[in-house]
C-alpha cells in the first residue's frame, strides 16, 4: 500500500469537509464507505471528491489519471465503495501508467 | 464508393471549395488589398481548408450535441493555457455567468460561498458581460477606476474598494489582451481570502511574469517551480477560475463559444458543469446514462427514493452548451494560436512605431508595468512583474488639446473603410442599463472614487484592429491615413 495515495485521499476527503461538513468523515481510515448506502456523500459530492483525488493525484504523482469513468462504474464492487477500496484502484492504475509506488 | 472513401472526398472537395472562395482570410492571401476600397476590419476570423473540413466531418457525423470532440478540445485548451480544466460554452458571456455561478453552488462552504448580497469587485471601463452576472446573481458589483494608460484596473484602490464581511470576489478583465496587475490582485485577494475570476476572453496568448524572490512566489507557484527564476504563466492561469471567448473577434473562433477555466480547485468543474447544463445532478457524458451505476438508486433533496438522477437538479442553471462542430473547428483554430499571437504581436509593433510621429496627438496604450515603449522594446517599472499582451486591438486616446476630436478622427477612418472601436461599453456606469438599475435599486452597485479613468477611456479612446489577417500593405495604410488626417487637422 502507497502512503502517499492513502494521503491524497484522505486530503481530498478532509478537503471537501471543510466544504460539507460530514461528521462521520471527521476520522478517515481505510473503512470510511465513499459510495452506497454508508455513505452521507451525495452524487454530486461524490464527482467533487474524485476531481479533487484526481488533482491531488496529478501533483503527488504527475500523471492525469481519470476516475470516474465507465470502467470504474462497471465492475461489480464499485471502487468508491471506501477509502480503501479507491486506494487500491488507483494504485492499479498507477501501476499501469508505470508508475512505482 | 465506400463510405469513407465518400467522406473523403466531400472533406476533399470541401478544402477545394474553401481556398476558392474563402482563400482571402488566409494570412497568406492578401494580395488583393485596395487602399481605400477594400475594407480593413478591426478583428475577424482566420480559417482555411482545416477548419471547415474539421465542421464538415462534424457535420457528417452529425452527433449535434457535444461529444468527442467538445471533450478533446477542453483537455487540450486546459493544456495550452496551464490550468486543472476547461469547461466548453456558448459564449464568452455565458463563461462569466457560469464561472461566477459555480462560486454560488452550495457544495461550497458558506464562508466562501457567493450569497445575494455579497459584493465583488470589477472595473469600471470595459465590457457589459465581465458584470452582469454580479447583478444577475443577485450580488453587487463594486466598480474600482480604469487606468487610461493600461486600459486595466487601477490596482492600487483595491483595499479601498473592500468591505470586511461583504466582498467575496475580484472579477476583472485583461483589458484589450493587456494583462492587468496581477501582481497587486493576486496578493489583494490572497490577503483578504477572495476568488479571482479572471475575464481572459480578450487575452489568450497574454502572459505574465513574477519576478524570483517576488512574495506571491510561494504562494502561486507549483511544487515544480524554480524559485529562483521569474514565473511566467498564461493570463487565465492565475486566478481561481477564468473565462475565454471565441466569438469570430476574438484571438481563436469557433463562430459562437467560450470556456470556463478551473484553475485550481478542480471540484469547481462539477459545478461549471452542473450550471450549464441546466443546473442538473447527473454528470453523465452527453449521450450516456447511469455512469454512475445508480441512476435509480439516489434519493436527494425530497424528492423519493430512486427518481430519475437525469431529472435531478441541484441547483438553478441554464442551458450553455456549444455544439459539438464548434469544438471541431475550435481544435483546428488552436493548432494555430501561437501562430495568430505572433502576429497580433507584431502587428501592434507595427501600428506602435509606425504613429510613434504623432505622440503630441495620441497617448498610446502601454503593456502594465510598462513605463515607456521605444522601438528597442519597452521599459519596466520597478516592481519586476512584467506582462505581454497578446493584443486585441490597438489602443490610443486623443490628447484632450489634440486640434480635432475623437468624433472626427473616427469619422476619417470610418470614411477611409478602416475598422476601430471604442473601448467597449466605456465607464459602464454611464451605460443605460446602469443608469436604470440605479434609479430602480439604489445599492444594486457601488462606485468607488470618481471613476475618472474610466471617463477618460469612455471619451478618448479608440482601437483600431491588429488581428492576424491583417498585412503590412493594410496597416501602413492606416498608418498614412492617420498621418494625412492630422496633417490637415493643423
Amino acid at each position: 500500500m502507497s502512503d502517499r495515495v492513502f494521503k491524497a485521499i484522505v486530503s481530498a476527503v478532509n478537503e471537501l469537509n471543510e466544504d460539507w461538513g460530514y461528521q462521520v468523515l471527521r476520522d478517515v481510515s481505510g473503512e470510511t464507505a465513499l459510495f452506497g448506502a454508508e455513505s452521507p456523500i451525495d452524487s454530486m459530492g461524490l464527482v467533487a471528491l474524485i476531481a479533487t483525488v484526481e488533482q491531488n493525484l496529478k501533483d503527488a504523482f504527475g500523471v492525469d489519471l481519470v476516475l470516474a469513468d465507465d470502467r470504474a462504474f462497471s465492475k461489480n464492487r464499485s471502487p468508491f465503495r471506501s477509502v480503501g477500496a479507491l486506494e487500491s484502484y488507483v494504485e492499479a492504475l498507477l501501476s499501469e501508467e508505470g508508475v512505482c509506488l | 464508393m465506400e463510405d469513407a472513401e465518400l467522406k473523403e472526398e466531400i472533406l476533399r472537395l470541401a478544402r477545394e471549395y474553401t481556398q476558392r472562395v474563402h482563400g482571402r482570410f488566409a494570412p497568406d492571401a492578401l494580395s488583393k488589398f485596395i487602399p481605400g476600397e477594400t475594407e480593413i476590419p478591426y478583428a475577424g476570423r482566420v480559417f482555411d481548408g482545416d477548419e471547415v473540413s474539421a465542421a464538415v466531418e462534424s457535420s457528417l457525423d452529425f452527433w449535434l450535441t457535444l461529444g468527442t470532440n467538445g471533450k478533446d478540445f477542453q483537455k487540450q485548451f486546459a493544456s495550452y493555457l496551464g490550468v486543472q480544466q476547461s469547461v466548453l460554452v456558448n459564449s464568452g458571456s455565458s463563461a462569466n455567468l457560469v464561472a461566477l455561478a459555480s462560486l454560488t453552488s452550495h457544495k461550497i462552504q458558506a464562508s466562501k460561498r457567493l450569497n445575494r448580497g455579497d459584493e465583488v469587485i470589477t472595473c469600471a471601463a470595459g465590457f457589459p458581460t465581465t458584470v452582469a452576472p454580479i447583478v444577475q446573481l443577485g450580488c453587487v458589483p463594486v466598480f474600482v477606476d480604469s487606468n487610461p494608460v493600461t486600459g486595466n484596473v487601477c490596482a492600487e484602490m483595491l483595499d479601498e474598494a473592500y468591505c470586511d464581511g461583504k466582498t467575496k470576489a475580484v472579477m476583472i478583465a485583461h483589458t484589450l489582451g493587456n494583462p492587468f496587475d496581477l501582481g497587486t490582485v493576486l496578493a489583494f485577494c490572497k490577503k483578504n481570502d477572495l476568488w479571482l475570476i479572471e475575464d481572459n476572453c480578450d487575452a489568450l496568448g497574454s502572459t505574465y511574469t513574477l519576478p524570483e524572490g517576488h512574495p506571491l512566489r510561494e504562494v502561486v507557484g507549483k511544487k515544480t517551480d524554480d524559485l529562483c527564476a521569474p514565473l511566467t504563466r498564461r493570463t487565465g492561469a492565475w486566478g481561481d477560475v477564468s473565462t475565454q471567448s471565441f466569438y469570430p473577434a476574438h484571438h481563436m473562433t469557433m463562430g459562437e463559444g467560450g470556456c470556463v477555466n478551473i484553475v485550481h480547485e478542480r471540484r469547481l468543474k462539477v459545478y461549471a458543469e452542473s450550471f450549464r447544463d441546466w443546473g442538473r445532478d447527473c454528470w453523465c457524458e452527453s449521450g450516456k446514462d447511469d455512469t454512475c451505476n445508480k441512476r435509480f438508486g439516489w434519493q436527494l433533496g425530497d424528492l423519493p427514493l430512486g427518481y430519475d438522477h437525469k431529472y435531478t437538479y441541484s441547483h438553478l442553471g441554464y442551458n450553455l452548451k456549444p455544439l459539438d462542430l464548434q469544438a471541431a473547428i475550435g481544435i483546428e483554430q488552436l493548432s494555430k494560436v501561437d501562430g495568430f499571437t505572433r502576429a497580433r504581436k507584431e502587428n501592434w509593433a507595427y501600428l506602435r512605431a509606425g504613429l510613434d510621429g504623432l505622440a503630441e496627438f495620441f497617448d498610446f496604450m502601454l503593456p502594465t508595468h510598462a513605463n515607456l515603449w521605444s522601438e528597442r522594446g519597452f521599459s519596466w517599472d520597478e516592481s519586476g512583474c512584467q506582462s505581454d499582451p497578446s493584443w486585441f486591438g490597438f489602443m490610443l486616446r486623443i490628447k484632450p488639446d489634440s486640434p480635432f476630436s475623437r468624433t472626427k478622427f473616427v469619422q476619417h477612418l470610418q470614411g477611409a473603410k478602416i475598422g476601430n472601436r471604442m473601448l467597449f461599453g466605456g465607464n459602464l456606469v454611464r451605460q443605460p442599463a446602469f443608469v436604470q438599475l440605479a434609479k430602480d435599486a439604489p445599492g444594486a452597485f457601488r462606485i468607488v472614487g470618481e471613476l475618472s479613468g474610466a471617463d477618460a477611456l469612455m471619451n478618448e479612446a479608440v482601437f483600431l484592429g491588429v488581428y492576424p489577417g491583417l498585412s503590412k500593405a493594410m496597416l501602413g495604410y492606416v498608418v498614412e491615413c492617420i498621418e494625412t488626417f492630422v496633417k490637415k487637422s493643423l
